[in-house]
């Protein structure tokens, strides 16, 4: 008995030994893997730099998304830090891939709060990951700049959690209003995507109807990675619906364009912001002439009025961009400046309270994709003013006028 | 529910289904020479979908690309015998662990192609221009025929080679008994690479067709596989001709689930469908040579 | 219990108190996940490793657990404790409906079954909107209090969690490397030799695969709990291969098999995510390689390490004795 109690206790001490090993190597290339990104400029001191974490869905079927978020990120962040920074102090962006996964979100967001102590959380990117990562900037009292649409995410109203893209309302608004007042249509069809912006754009759609004096007389749904949508096309046109409102990105709404003038679908379509893309015109090819789209002005930055309040923005963006433009870029861009204003507000010993507190200060801020205005009781931060219906000619989106 | 309604999804079914059918059928000839299934399989029609795009984009003809796709795609299914199969088999691991390895196939092969072609959609020109037909108000895409037509054509392509050649015949011999083929002198590895490539050509026959319709993304290869794999198992899991119904059937019950329950069913049918064969009738619905 | 039982645990034991003192605080979150993970590894290790079956559908299982635990102590009120509980009898209820027809299938069959099973899940949760918040989800679920304290903070779910796997773990032990683990193990070798023995060889799948489905509902409600939403992008069929994984990479005929192919494939994805292009193909190859070479998974290999390790110290302790 007394040897194996001995046994047991060295090999607990050779345990210990190798776990206290194991642990200080592991420890060590912990602070040497995953990198931050930093904005390709001069070195930047540690201390001295505004931490701004962010967590994208870098791997996964939206990648594309992220990307064009973060690279306009990064150009506003070389943009910022060129003139001098804020309260003299660069800002630094880092970065976590939530894999398009929410569990990984959470763990992520920790990550960034705790082991980056950032001063402020920017995304995540998509209603289904903002909503997961609600309870985790609440608990650990972390301003969140978030980059989901869906309208729960401000309603009921969150302390920390403001939102940058429009919500879906605002869209959903717009939709019915361009559908009502200038189609002139009574009874519309609603197709919208199974995932959380969808399904909130889906509800909103045919509960605020009523109010424009519009019917929905039928609803589908597809999913983001469907490639025929033929079967529910048919089933719509089928109804009496005079046009189709859709909820939904790029790919699929893509895909439905292209379905659409397979089955010689007549009535006219009108999409959401989540599909003002250059992938859905790359997808639809030909079928994307003729659709709509509610979006803000910046997706037409080309064809805005020089003295547009928009086309200062979207052309101080386009100068260091070097890519066509996509509302992602938009996003993150206006991110940037966002919590840049946010901080100066905040003054030089801002922390994560004083950033909090400076942001429901931001009024009428107007950037490249919106107006921004948060209050104390409102986070819900871009306004309707940059929305305007788009529509596809000749390959490109601009402003529609009938 | 008119007539026109309903054929308008039965050519969206057979369509689909086609793609299904070379897929299941990729995995049944992977799966009688192995007894291994193959879930890798949908990478293969992501890849034909992908070279029909880049090698259409250099200027090439499309019969021309087609072929070529097809010779590429061979070769990979090559590379994946000789480095991801024979390894494993050869030190008898168990089949549910080669299983695995093909899971690890398919994400190299994602990632290899991610890293080639990126991660948007890439769309595929049409074969024939994109000017739909009508018929009696039904529309067709004349892509949809091109994927009927040579899905057919590579059946019969197919069948020849499996019943009229002697490479094919070898073939057959080693998949229905590999030790007494052994013992006639057929070569294992040769069968395997045989295997893995027509293997690899069906699946990129299906995706250089299909892509035009929509388009095609690095990612949609674990879809193909795993809808494959239902629509073997359904037919029979070594039972090419089993192979060729169950793609046909999954094709059709999804295109009339959507068109006529809504999108939501879609799913659920195929896997209920799935499901109740499996309690019924687990070796599968087509009545063909009994035992495998 | 015998010797080997106690050192593993005592192992067991050492490890998860020694960690909160060495990593960072965030790490503990990774761990709480590695605990979830272990347990349904752990579930499907006996299935695997010792009846020789197979799911490819256990994340239906746990988003069961995870979404009956939210439901039952949000919109019903019910203590998250007592939730827990009953969302593992349901879950272990569906296991049992399930398991009945299923296992009369096997290999192949059985996986695609199973699949089934879990992708039919992910729909469901999805159509049903009105009760599990479809694509949107659940927020708000309660956390779990014992008294005045609430389990909020990642050291306090990561002692519950750990708790919680020790003792499956132990139980697990118990029968695996008992006369029972050995019958288990002759069914997997040989059933028509088991039944013939006398074995009820169909009532004890049952069983082992109602009990994995019930481990697999306990880390789902556990996880509900823990990060108070849940959505039905985290019961993907990915996570159901993932758990297959972690058996078959653990080693799906050891009793650590399970623990350890959590460990592993939980900590890898962070480690690879700084190579995120290329971490898909990596972790494929890595897969590949590791069955090629061990493909009797990494545990057998690490107590061989351990082994040798223990034999080398006490040659030294005999030596300075």
């Amino acid at each position: 008995m007394k040897k194996t109690f001995c046994q047991g206790l060295r090999l607990l001490i050779i345990v210990m030994i190798s776990m206290m090993m194991l642990t200080v190597v592991g420890c060590q290339s912990k602070t040497a893997a995953p990198p931050a990104e930093k904005p390709p400029v001069e070195k930047v001191e540690d201390k001295g730099s505004w931490k701004i974490g962010f967590i994208a869905p870098l791997t996964g079927p939206v990648s594309s998304m992220a990307s064009y978020t973060l690279e306009a990120m990064q150009v506003g962040i070389k943009q910022i830090n060129e003139s001098g920074g804020i309260h003299g102090r660069p800002l630094e962006l880092i970065v976590e891939d939530d894999q398009t996964n929410p569990t990984m979100t959470i763990a992520a967001a920790k990550k960034l709060i705790e082991r980056d102590n950032v001063i402020i959380l920017n995304g995540p990117l998509l209603s289904t990951f903002s909503l997961a990562a609600i309870p985790v900037v609440e608990e650990e009292k972390v301003p969140n700049l978030t980059h989901g649409a869906a309208i729960e995410i401000v309603k009921p109203i969150k302390n920390w959690v403001f939102k940058l893209p429009h919500t879906d309302t605002l869209i959903i608004r717009a939709q019915l209003e361009y559908l009502s007042k200038v189609k002139g249509v009574k009874n519309i069809a609603v197709f919208h995507q199974d995932d959380a912006s969808g399904m909130s754009g889906g509800g909103q759609l045919q509960a605020l109807s009523g109010e424009y004096g519009i019917m929905v007389v039928a609803v589908e749904k597809f999913a983001a990675a469907d490639t025929d949508m033929r079967p529910q096309l048919l089933r719509l046109s089928r109804s009496n619906a005079e046009a189709i409102a859709i909820v939904g990105a790029s790919n699929p709404v893509g895909v439905i364009a292209k379905n659409a003038k397979e089955v010689n679908i007549k009535i006219p379509i009108i999409g959401s912001h989540g599909a003002v893309s250059n992938q859905f015109i790359k997808i639809a090819g030909d079928a994307a002439e003729g659709i709509y789209f509610i979006g803000p002005k910046s997706v037409a930055g080309e064809y805005l009025d020089a003295n547009d309040p928009f086309k200062k923005g979207y052309d101080k963006l386009m100068k260091d961009l070097n890519k066509e433009f996509d509302i992602f870029h938009g996003n993150g861009y206006d991110s940037i400046y966002l919590i840049a204003e946010v901080l100066k507000i905040a003054g030089p010993d801002a922390d994560r309270n004083k950033v909090r507190d400076a942001f429901e200060k931001i009024n009428n801020f107007t950037l490249v994709n919106a107006t921004y205005t948060f209050k104390s009781d409102n986070h819900d931060g871009p306004q309707a003013d940059s929305l305007i219906p788009l529509v596809v000619k000749y390959g490109k989106f601009i402003p529609a006028k009938n | 529910m008119d007539l026109v309604y309903l054929s308008q999804l039965l050519i969206t079914g057979i369509t689909e289904g086609s793609i299904y059918v070379l897929v299941a059928l990729g995995t049944v000839i992977i799966y009688k020479c192995t007894r291994v299934v193959n879930l890798a399989q949908g990478e293969f029609v992501v890849l034909g979908g992908m070279l029909m795009a880049t090698l259409t984009g250099v200027g090439l003809p499309i019969p021309l690309a087609f072929v070529l796709t097809l010779i590429i795609v061979a070769l990979a299914g090559g590379l994946v015998a000789i480095l991801g199969f024979r390894p494993y088999l050869k030190r008898n691991i168990p089949f549910g662990t080669i299983v695995v390895v093909t899971i690890g196939i398919h994400m190299f092969l994602k990632m290899a192609i991610m890293l080639i072609w990126g991660k948007l959609p890439i769309s595929v020109p049409a074969f024939s221009g994109g000017i739909i037909l009508e018929f009696y108000g039904v529309y067709i895409n004349p892509q949809s025929i091109w994927v009927i037509a040579l899905t057919g054509l590579t059946l019969v392509a197919a069948i020849y080679f499996l019943e009229k050649t002697l490479l094919g015949k070898a073939f057959r011999a080693c998949a229905e008994n590999r030790f007494s083929a052994r013992l006639f002198g057929i070569n294992d590895d040769k069968m395997l690479l045989i295997a893995l490539m027509l293997s690899g050509v069906l699946g990129a026959v299906g995706g250089a067709t299909i892509a035009p319709i929509s388009y095609i993304k690095y990612d949609f290869g674990m879809m193909y596989s795993v809808n494959g794999f239902i629509a073997a198992v359904i037919g029979g899991l070594d039972k090419p001709m089993g192979a060729v119904v169950g793609g046909l059937m999954i094709g059709l019950i999804s295109s009339f689930g959507a068109g006529l329950f809504g999108a939501g069913a879609r799913d659920i049918l195929v896997l209920a469908t799935l499901l109740i064969i499996l309690v019924l009738r687990p070796t599968g619905i087509y009545a063909g040579k009994a035992g495998g | 219990m015998n010797n080997r039982n106690i050192k593993d645990l005592m192992f067991l034991i050492f490890i998860i108190t020694v960690i909160p003192f060495v990593l960072p605080g965030y790490y503990l979150n990774i761990f709480v996940f590695i605990g979830l993970n272990s347990l349904m590894a752990l579930g499907l290790l006996i299935l695997i490793g010792y009846t020789g079956q197979i799911s490819l559908g256990h994340a239906g299982f746990y988003a069961i657990g995870a979404y009956a635990s939210a439901i039952l102590s949000t919109a019903y009120n019910i203590s998250p404790w007592f939730s827990i509980v009953l969302a593992v009898l349901i879950t272990a209820v569906v296991g049992l409906i399930v398991g009945i027809p299923a296992l009369r299938l096997s290999g192949y069959y059985l996986a695609l079954a199973t699949l089934a099973f879990g992708l039919i899940i992910f729909r469901v949760i999805l159509e049903l909107y009105q009760l599990t918040g479809g694509a949107i989800g659940l927020r708000n679920i309660p956390r779990l209090t014992l008294g005045d304290f609430v389990f909020k903070s990642d050291l306090s779910y990561y002692i519950l969690v750990w708790v919680v796997v020790i003792i499956v773990f132990t139980f697990l032990l118990k029968v695996m490397r008992s006369p029972y683990g050995a019958m288990m193990k002759g069914v997997h070798a040989d059933e028509t030799v088991s039944s013939v023995s006398g074995i009820n060889v169909k009532v004890l799948k049952l069983k082992v695969f109602v009990f994995s489905t019930a481990l697999a509902g306990l880390a789902g409600a556990l996880y509900s709990h823990y990060i108070t939403y849940v959505g039905p992008d985290s019961f993907t069929v990915e996570v159901s291969i993932l758990i297959l994984l972690m058996v078959i990479i653990g080693g799906s005929q050891h009793p650590w098999g399970g623990i350890v192919g959590a460990v592993i494939l939980t900590i890898m994805p962070e480690y690879l995510r700084a190579y995120r292009d290329i971490a898909i193909g990596t972790y494929g190859l890595i897969l590949m390689l590791l069955i090629l070479y061990m493909p009797n998974g990494i545990a057998p290999l690490l107590e061989k390490l351990f082994l040798s390790l223990q034999r080398l110290i006490s040659k030294g302790g005999s030596i300075t004795k």
